[in-house]
């Protein structure tokens, strides 16, 4: 042992000299070592053992020394390594690994046997998952339902059987061929010795894709046989881990477990992507490489079994110290714990300014009066946030504003739900709001609602598309299905419909299993309001309503099993439902019981997502282990304070306006200037004021209310129960948004997902703000606030302090003063130079943003 | 079979390397304060776009595309028929300049859009889930162009061409914007609409001017947020716009006084109004065929000018209410004088489209599609018309990249497509093909609704 320690010690520095150079070569100083695995036992020519050293540092943190330790292998005809760590077996025998990173190093015994048994390439277990690797099965080429270039495979290989057929059996045989495998077009294509479009995918850092198809092919396009043992689980080496500057990299390997108890590394045969690929990438090889401070999960899929690990990465910062901010809650004590983790300083707390026009406008989506302004900034009291926050929760507009963004997602749309639907809709989900309705109670109301859509506006839920034809049906089981669990779960099952998800562990059971749960909801016309032909107007329908209701029989299969599927909740225990029960009811108590994990997560994050710009979980509907969330002890703690009071979603809203953390500014430091994802400032970008805030904030600093078609003059856009406002007039009438709403974004109220609401960026917007007629009307109104203003013979800079409190909500600088007061008083029509003035501040992002 | 398959695969590999050019200077500016990467949606599009020739009335089959010279008297093409420039391959005889271009023409013989009524299908119907075909696409382009400011989608009457001609509208609203909401409602030059309001500025240049100034004065948030990245994306939507606005690209490629004289020349139609009113038709009374005549070759030629000028979709309707429903009744002419104004000003005007797209190289880049609402029955009726069909339409394509080829065949009265037939939905997914990679679309869940469209398989061989 001693004099073996001696040899590797000089060997050693023999083979570092000509150690690939790395970025992070450095060691540390390790006080101890740790090898994944302990042994090794290959026993194919293709099994290989990817090696994970682990270095212990002084100050107990680990790293990951696998890119910088230097290997030998005592007998190389049996087994060799590359520098990458990866082991090969040559001949049956035994040999022993010796590793050496730093001062240390250790030893690994390597057991090679049965390469003298004929082992095929297993098609389902190495050739598909070579597909896999290479990408060939990917959704956006040769998985693509419909194929490409005539070539189609099952999306991302779940379906092998028909693959099968696919490479062996159509064109002719031309894709794979048995005599000369590299005549092969996969491998031809693939290697691209001939043209590609998706370029020459087996030419990558990692050969062993290519040496499994070439070895696929050359042993005669084998099947597998019958008892094959099936895959059980993966397991992902190492578990979380902290990475601390300067070790930025880290090694994974992929452990698969097989029915018959055999545990494979399968590292070279797994698919490698990072949730954030600004903060780590991953390559072929399941080497992370750090890029920014933060966390990332990892995914890691072997055929189709997905396990995701969780790396975060941390620098220390120069002359850092920790500000120790003051926590207003819990909010604050999560939030910046993770904040003191990343080395990251939050921003200063924003003025009261700010904060008052950022609080109307979360809770409220109007601006503050230009009195409102005033009143606030002069109050001296110490708790005039809290009091602030207090009243506006107790406004009318807050219940406005907040049944306006549950109404965009439940489809309130007349063309669905008719005119009535729309607007007895509206008015259920308001005064739940008002009343402050514990939101567990709302959904079950909504989810068990039955009878007439007029008389009883939860049932609008279950409402059908109209189309004039099939006017009394329910949308099917599968949409209320994917709309319920997006909406109250978070988690979009869409893609489960046709193929296990691609990202997920949610398979097509779950989403059949989900659906079943409205399988025997039915609908029939209305007897009140059957609808059909105006008398005299035959093109034009009466509204009609349908009444709906739950039968007994009705069940849900899924089409590729052809199994009935009972009903179940993903990650919930499977229900027992008498007979004659409406399974909806039992629904209703599963997804809203304490132990979903979802239901409470899920309302909570869409809450935190609509005040602060971004979910804890982002996008705020989309749950999955691939999608972390950027704090997870913050939205346990938000979810379990929900359920302590009772779903009491004003109670949710206050808790989280209260804390610092929404308080803060969005001004950013050194340390947070690059950080959009752990709140530690004020979001701006995300904040856009929506079409309807918007158009509601031009007619309240302009004096100029907007008149809608069927409202009463003062209607805000946000009370609206449908977009639909403009009757198109003429024989094919029809009903249209408002243009300025249509071209903000204002959501056609189709699908559940939030992402409906486009925020994106458009020149025909920044048109209609500069240029189009509803601004222009609103300017140039002769008896708009500024007519007012005018009329009252003010002095200039009372009446340019004016226009900054209602449209800015603050007082104009010295600087603005100037040059606003040049346009005027050099103009020869005032008016016109005050409309200039209107005009650009209406343009100002300041005005366009919630900051 | 085989050479199918290896004729589809040089077409993909062009397509792929013409996208390759195409798609950062197609880049739409959406997405980005989403903070999704440019990398993301730069595959998306593939920067085509698609002129929608829509033969509304429902076009004849026989006298078109599919004469059926072996059936007997009263079924085959009143108009007899001319050799096409493929072997084997004939047109009725007042498509002759088109008959020689068939080596660059797809001509799908097995269509059927399953619909019989004179309406907008399958522009605007239930296969579009009732929403501009256009708009389905602008929804994905987004609903300008950033770099031009033009509307990704437009729809072009008789009047975007020419005022003098008799106005008219289709049978249905081809303005209707369905699922994706009306931000993507099309763009009718000639009639009214907010976006072209827009684009035109509402006062001065020099008021403008001091607008803008001071709105930079004021701007304490822009000041801020300046050197952040998302922000200069934004900023930048703000510098195009004013851009578009001081510039009037997109007035310019509306007028086509800019167009070199004889290329106008080349696609004029006027003189296929045959010098007559048809005054004992009604549609002659009303002025239609004229106005067909004299509009369409224009039309096609500004269709062009859009699509040059970042126009994703236009639909171009110089069929009134229907001018190919060639019944011979009291409203409509008989099939031989139909075809006479309707069908020789069709021919020309895509044949001048054509050569005008080979001389610009412009064929990969832009799709025509021409087809109607339905099609017309193999017997002739006692008046010398063709009634409604609805089991076999005629359907054109060129452009996109593609070889000319013939798909499908007809039954022997050319009543019903033999084997394997196509409908509006396969032609929906073939638009969505050619201008996006459904791949990339398939990953947009906001785009959801369209990309399920794109499901049903495309009409093989029609997109390069």
């Amino acid at each position: 042992m001693r004099s073996n320690s001696v040899f590797i010690a000089v060997l050693g520095l023999a083979f570092i000299a000509s150690h690939r150079a790395v970025a992070d070569a450095d060691p540390g100083k390790p006080v101890s070592l740790a090898i994944h695995p302990q042994s090794i036992r290959l026993t194919s020519a293709r099994d290989m053992q990817q090696i994970i050293v682990t270095g212990l540092q002084p100050d107990g943190s680990e790293r990951d020394l696998t890119s910088s330790a230097a290997f030998r292998v005592e007998a190389p005809e049996v087994a060799v390594i590359g520098s990458n760590g990866l082991v090969e077996p040559r001949k049956n025998g035994r040999t022993t690994l010796l590793v050496q990173a730093g001062a240390l190093t250790a030893r690994v015994p390597i057991v090679v046997e049965g390469l003298d048994k004929p082992q095929p390439v297993s098609f389902r277990h190495e050739f598909i998952a070579a597909l896999n690797v290479a990408g060939c099965n990917m959704g956006a080429c040769h998985g693509l339902p419909s194929g490409r270039g005539g070539f189609k495979l099952s999306l991302r290989g779940f379906d092998p059987g028909a693959d099968y057929l696919e490479l062996t059996r159509e064109v002719f045989g031309r894709r794979t061929s048995s005599l000369d495998p590299e005549a092969s077009l996969i491998f031809q294509k693939g290697m691209g010795r001939i043209p590609h479009e998706g370029g020459p995918r087996l030419l990558s850092p990692n050969p062993v894709p290519a040496q499994m198809i070439r070895g696929w092919l050359a042993e005669g396009l084998r099947n597998d046989r019958d008892d094959l043992p099936a895959l059980q689980k993966i397991a992902v080496v190492p578990g979380p881990r902290v990475l601390q500057a300067p070790s930025t990299r880290q090694q994974l390997a992929v452990l698969a477990t097989f029915a018959d108890g055999r545990v494979r590394d399968v590292t070279r045969l797994s698919v490698f992507s990072s949730s954030d690929d600004n903060i780590a990438k991953v390559d072929a090889t399941g080497l992370v490489e750090m890029q920014q401070v933060g966390e990332a999960a990892i995914l890691c899929r072997y055929l189709d079994v997905i396990e995701c690990v969780r790396l975060t990465y941390v620098e220390p910062r120069k002359d850092f110290r920790w500000p120790s901010p003051p926590e207003n809650n819990y909010v604050d004590r999560h939030v910046f714990a993770k904040l003191k983790l990343l080395n990251i300083a939050p921003s200063e707390l924003c003025s009261d300014q700010v904060f008052l026009r950022r609080v109307y406008l979360d809770l409220c989506g109007i601006l503050p009066t230009a009195d409102e302004v005033q009143r606030f900034l002069s109050d001296k009291s110490a708790d005039k946030r809290t009091v602030l926050i207090d009243k506006l929760l107790a406004r009318p507009e807050y219940a406005d504003y907040w049944a306006h963004k549950w109404l965009d997602l439940l489809r309130s749309n007349r063309k669905h739900i008719q005119i009535t639907g729309s607007h007895v809709f509206r008015n259920w989900m308001r005064r739940h709001f008002e009343r402050n309705t514990p939101w567990d109670a709302v959904v079950r109301e909504l989810l068990t609602a039955g009878g007439s859509t007029f008389a009883n506006p939860p049932a609008n839920f279950y409402r059908g598309n109209y189309d004039g034809h099939k006017p009394s049906v329910t949308r099917d089981p599968q949409t209320l299905a994917e709309m319920t669990s997006q909406l109250f779960l978070g988690v979009r099952m869409q893609c489960a419909q046709c193929h296990n998800h691609p990202y997920e562990r949610w398979s097509q059971d779950d989403y059949y299993h989900l659906a079943a749960w409205f399988a025997q909801v039915k609908a029939r016309p209305d007897a009140l309001h059957p609808g059909g032909p105006r008398p005299n107007y035959p093109w034009q329908l009466r509204e009609n309503a349908i009444v709906v209701f739950p039968t007994r029989s009705g069940e849900v299969t899924q089409p590729r099993t052809g199994k009935v599927m009972p009903p179940r909740i993903m990650g919930m225990p499977a229900p027992t439902i008498a007979p004659g029960t409406d399974r909806r009811q039992v629904l209703a108590e599963q997804m809203t019981s304490v132990k979903n994990p979802f239901f409470a997560r899920a309302a909570v994050n869409r809450v935190w997502f609509h005040l602060l710009g971004k979910g804890i979980v982002d996008p705020p509907d989309d749950f999955r282990d691939s999608n972390p969330s950027a704090n997870d002890a913050l939205l346990d703690a938000l979810a379990k304070d929900f359920v302590d009071h009772q779903f009491d979603m004003k109670h949710m809203i206050r808790t989280i306006v209260l804390s610092r953390t929404y308080q803060l500014s969005s001004h950013t430091n050194e340390t947070n200037q690059n950080d959009d994802k752990y709140f530690s400032h004020a979001l701006v970008m995300s904040k856009r004021l929506s079409a309807e805030v918007l158009l509601d904030a031009i007619c309240a600093a302009t004096g100029a209310p907007e008149k809608f078609p069927g409202y009463p003059l003062g209607t805000r856009a946000v009370q609206l129960p449908d977009g639909e406002v403009v009757n198109t007039g003429g024989r094919y009438a029809g009903w249209d948004r408002h243009p300025f709403l249509k071209a903000f974004g204002q959501p056609a109220r189709e699908l559940v997902c939030e992402c409906e609401r486009e925020g994106d960026v458009s020149v025909a917007r920044v048109l209609e703000m500069k240029n189009g007629p509803f601004v222009r009307a609103k300017i140039q109104a002769a008896d708009n606030r500024l007519g007012k203003l005018l009329a009252r013979k003010l002095p200039d800079g009372e009446v340019l302090n004016e226009l900054f409190l209602v449209t800015l909500s603050r007082m104009p600088l010295e600087d603005e003063t100037r040059a606003a007061l040049d346009i005027v008083q050099s103009a020869t029509n005032r008016r016109e130079a005050w409309e200039s003035v209107l005009w650009a501040l209406l343009n100002t992002n300041e005005f366009l943003f919630r900051h | 079979m085989l050479t199918i398959h290896e004729g589809d695969g040089r077409m993909n590999r062009r397509q792929w390397l013409s996208v390759g050019s195409l798609a950062l200077g197609g880049l739409s500016l959406a997405s980005l304060l989403a903070g999704r990467a440019a990398g993301a949606t730069s595959g998306l599009i593939t920067g085509r776009s698609v002129i929608f020739l829509f033969q509304q009335g429902g076009p004849s089959q026989h006298e078109t595309f599919d004469p059926k010279m072996t059936a007997p008297d009263g079924v085959r093409t009143i108009t007899g028929t001319v050799r096409t420039r493929l072997p084997g391959i004939y047109f009725g005889d007042t498509l002759p300049q088109l008959a020689a271009l068939a080596d660059k023409l797809t001509i799908v013989r097995s269509f059927q859009t399953g619909n019989a009524n004179h309406n907008i299908r399958p522009i605007v119907g239930p296969e579009t889930l009732n929403t501009n075909m256009g708009s389905l696409c602008a929804r994905v382009l987004g609903a300008m162009d950033p770099r031009t400011g033009m509307p990704t989608n437009a729809v072009l009457f008789p009047q975007a061409v020419s005022a003098e001609v008799a106005r008219g509208q289709g049978r249905g609203d081809l303005t209707s914007t369905g699922v994706v909401g009306a931000a993507y409602a099309p763009m009718v030059p000639g009639g009214a609409s907010n976006m072209l309001g827009n684009l035109r500025l509402s006062l001065d240049a020099e008021r403008f001017h001091q607008r803008r100034d001071l709105r930079g004065q004021l701007d304490r948030l822009h000041r801020r947020l300046d050197n952040e990245a998302s922000y200069q994306d934004f900023d930048r939507s703000h510098r195009q716009a004013c851009e578009v606005l001081l510039s009037g690209r997109v007035a310019d490629a509306l007028d086509l006084s800019r167009e070199d004289p004889r290329v106008v020349a080349r696609y004029d139609t006027s003189r296929f109004a045959v010098g007559q009113e048809w005054p004992n038709k009604g549609r002659g009374r009303k002025g239609y065929y004229t106005g067909h005549a004299k509009a369409l070759g224009k039309m096609l030629l500004l269709a062009r000018r859009l699509c040059e000028a970042g126009c994703g979709f236009v639909t171009v309707h110089a069929g009134y209410e229907g001018i190919w429903d060639m019944h011979a009744d009291g409203e409509n002419l008989n099939i031989a004088d139909g075809m006479q104004t309707v069908g020789r000003s069709f021919d020309h005007a895509v044949a001048a489209f054509i050569a005008d797209l080979e001389a610009r190289g412009l064929e990969d880049k832009i799709v025509l599609i021409a087809a109607g609402e339905m099609g017309r029955t193999p017997r002739i009726n006692r008046t010398g018309g063709r009634d409604h069909w609805a089991r076999l339409a005629p359907l054109m394509v060129y452009g996109g990249g593609a070889r000319g080829r013939v798909i499908g065949q007809s039954t022997r009265d050319g009543g019903e497509p033999v084997g394997d037939n196509y409908t509006s939905a396969n032609l929906i997914s073939t638009v969505l093909h050619a201008m996006f990679d459904i791949g990339e679309l398939r990953l947009q869940p906001a785009l959801g609704a369209i990309s399920r469209l794109a499901e049903t398989p495309p009409i093989p061989g029609v997109i390069g």
